[in-house]
């Protein structure tokens, strides 16, 4: 029995179809991340599984119950992080952690909790007093007071600067060694690709592709990149694309993105091509593949713009 | 702009119903036979905007005690000998010194009327005095009459406005973060009743400490009663508010439509001034508002006057005010 069950989910607000037929499975232990740009229906589809959201059609089952018909037994054994961490201004972090427990059977000690966070100086501020950082990691300290199967995680490092951004990482890390089920939806592919099992690459409410971070960049890239930044703006692209060794070739931001089996041999011709066009070539790197490259081969663009 | 209109409306037509004639209700005693004391009578009931009611003293009373006259004229025995003898004479107007506006247009009516009659049988002017008397069994107040309604009309703010802090909390997402939780919708909304009627109640001592210590406004029907009510009245203007609170999006969405429900009521319900003074279409209305039975409840629990309905009425209608309103707030509740 997978800990998530999705087959065919849909989901219409207006004319726009948020989630498009969505399915997959996550397997218990398993951390499985859905990546995709704002608006992609990561957080529609999270919803719908958490039982907080009604889908048009579909099928969803979290540890084989249905989060709707079953939404109290289902929300005893899950614990969520929304997207925005929601807390009450005056409570502190401690008193938090006390209210929620309140509302099972089942909980986890709260001081470990706070040490698990790293919030044991904060443990008596009010949350208004918190800052973005510390807010998400109660949310989240919040999200396994019942000490959950599995645990949904909805942007947890949105807004956050680099460094705390890498402490929620950490805290993710903690968390997923103890064996939980982890469910993230995230726009940072260094994210995924740091924290995932496997990840769902999610566009127009569609799945696109689920695999694990490193096959995925494997499948679509034996390559590596060649890039430039260039002042010019049209350099003609199939000109590009039958360069020596070239599979594809991406522009975005200034910066020219070519897709190739063999660096030394696309780097030659693409000096080459440079000087008969005078083109002036600035900030030429070579680059491994990450998510984000892939990314923008399956969509044509980056998960940010 | 919605006050503004709001106000404009509800005082225009309590100016007009003060402005236009209205008829009043006349108790009439004619203890002598003369032929003055006749004319005076004849002369009263031939008047259209007087609805002359003749039950014999105690009757007429008693019914001006209630609230069913307006005032009560009572020609005595001996007036027409009085008057034969070339001496003046005097009719009594018994009137309800709490219902000032009333006494302050019906006795000069009176007086007038009595005044004609006067002129046409002597000739000589102002030989018959009109005496106005208040009527002593009932020693109320203006204060008497005030403090029930202020009483009245914090718990219909506290109750109303009390949503608020839910729809601040919706919002703000807390009420998506709770409903991520196993807990019931009827969990969360019962603790937020829980704690607006805490707030309630020790707002409300205070106030009827006040009244109750430092004005003297008595506590006629007993401590339990007025708990009673109070309780009432406090649950189902909560419920007024839980359930209009799903029709605001954000905290200040919620604002205009408190109001909106709450300042009409506060001058259309009688807890400031009698609703008589309103026009008569609307007086069968305004007698279905919460805030009308709210108040004319605590008014005769404590008082003992003023009633406009009676006693029992008042714990229904606050009852099923509650029932509907709590039924609609736990069927409009949204998480989000």
């Amino acid at each position: 029995m997978p800990a998530v069950l999705v087959r065919d989910i849909h989901k219409r607000y207006g004319d726009i179809r948020a989630v498009d037929g969505i399915s997959f499975e996550i397997e218990r232990g398993e951390v499985f991340g859905m990546l995709g740009p704002n608006g992609a229906g990561k957080s529609t589809t999270v919803e719908i599984i958490e039982g907080l959201r009604q889908m048009d059609r579909g099928e969803v089952r979290v540890m084989d119950l249905d989060p709707h018909r079953d939404r109290a037994r289902v929300k005893r054994s899950i614990g969520i992080q929304l997207q925005s961490a929601s807390l009450f201004d005056k409570l502190t972090t401690r008193e938090h952690l006390a209210l929620f427990s309140s509302f099972y059977s089942k909980t986890r000690d709260a001081d470990e909790l706070i040490e698990l966070v790293g919030l044991e100086d904060r443990a008596n501020a009010i949350s208004k007093e918190l800052s973005g950082g510390q807010r998400q990691r109660l949310s989240f300290a919040l999200a396994l007071v019942n000490d959950p199967e599995i645990v949904f995680l909805d942007e947890p490092t949105t807004g956050l600067d680099p460094q705390a951004r890498r402490h929620m990482w950490e805290v993710i890390s903690a968390m997923d060694k103890e064996g939980k089920t982890v469910f993230l939806t995230t726009h940072y592919m260094e994210e995924a690709e740091l924290l995932c099992d496997r990840v769902a690459i999610i566009d127009h409410g569609k799945i696109i592709v689920i695999d694990t971070p490193s096959r995925l960049i494997e499948t679509h890239f034996e390559h590596q990149t060649v890039s430039f930044v260039t002042p010019q703006e049209e350099l003609g692209d199939t000109e590009l694309e039958s360069l020596a060794a070239v599979s594809s070739v991406a522009a975005t931001d200034g910066r020219v993105e070519l897709f190739t089996s063999d660096v030394s041999a696309t780097v030659g011709a693409l000096m080459d091509f440079a000087t008969r066009k005078s083109i002036s070539m600035q900030d030429l790197r070579i680059g491994h593949a990450n998510l984000e490259d892939v990314f923008i081969k399956l969509t044509g663009r980056r998960i940010r713009d | 702009m919605a006050f503004p209109i709001i106000f404009m409306v509800i005082f225009g037509l309590l100016m007009q119903g003060l402005d236009r004639p209205r008829s009043f209700d006349i108790g009439l005693v004619v203890n002598d036979d003369s032929r003055a004391a006749i004319g005076i009578a004849r002369a009263l009931r031939s008047i259209p905007i007087l609805e002359i009611s003749e039950k014999g003293m105690d009757a007429e009373q008693q019914a001006l005690r209630d609230g069913d006259r307006d005032a009560v004229m009572v020609i005595p025995r001996g007036f027409g000998e009085a008057l034969e003898s070339g001496g003046s004479a005097r009719v009594r107007a018994f009137y309800d010194p709490s219902r000032q506006t009333v006494a302050q247009i019906v006795i000069p009516i009176l007086s007038r009327i009595v005044g004609e009659v006067d002129r046409g049988i002597s000739g000589t002017p102002r030989r018959i005095d009109i005496q106005p008397v208040s009527v002593a069994a009932s020693d109320l107040r203006a204060v008497d009459f005030m403090a029930p309604g202020i009483v009245a009309m914090s718990v219909m703010q506290l109750g109303v406005f009390s949503s608020i802090s839910l729809v601040l909390r919706r919002e703000k997402l807390i009420l998506k973060r709770l409903g991520a939780t196993p807990i019931r919708r009827g969990t969360v909304i019962g603790s937020e009743v829980l704690f607006r009627l805490i707030i309630t109640a020790v707002q409300v001592t205070i106030l009827v400490s006040l009244a109750n210590l430092v004005f003297g406004v008595p506590i006629k029907g007993g401590i339990v009663e007025l708990v009673g009510i109070l309780a009432l009245g406090a649950l189902a203007f909560i419920g007024i508010g839980f359930a209009i609170s799903s029709l605001a999006k954000t905290e200040e969405g919620m604002m205009p439509i408190a109001q909106l429900v709450s300042l009409p009521m506060m001058f259309l319900s009688g807890i400031f001034f009698p609703i008589d003074g309103l026009p008569g279409v609307m007086q069968p209305f305004v007698k279905l508002l919460p805030l009308t039975f709210l108040g004319d409840g605590i008014r005769q629990t404590m008082v003992s006057g003023f009633a406009v309905h009676d006693m029992w009425i008042n714990y229904l209608a606050l009852g099923l005010w509650l029932a509907v309103s709590f039924v609609l707030a736990v069927r409009l509740f949204r998480w989000e």
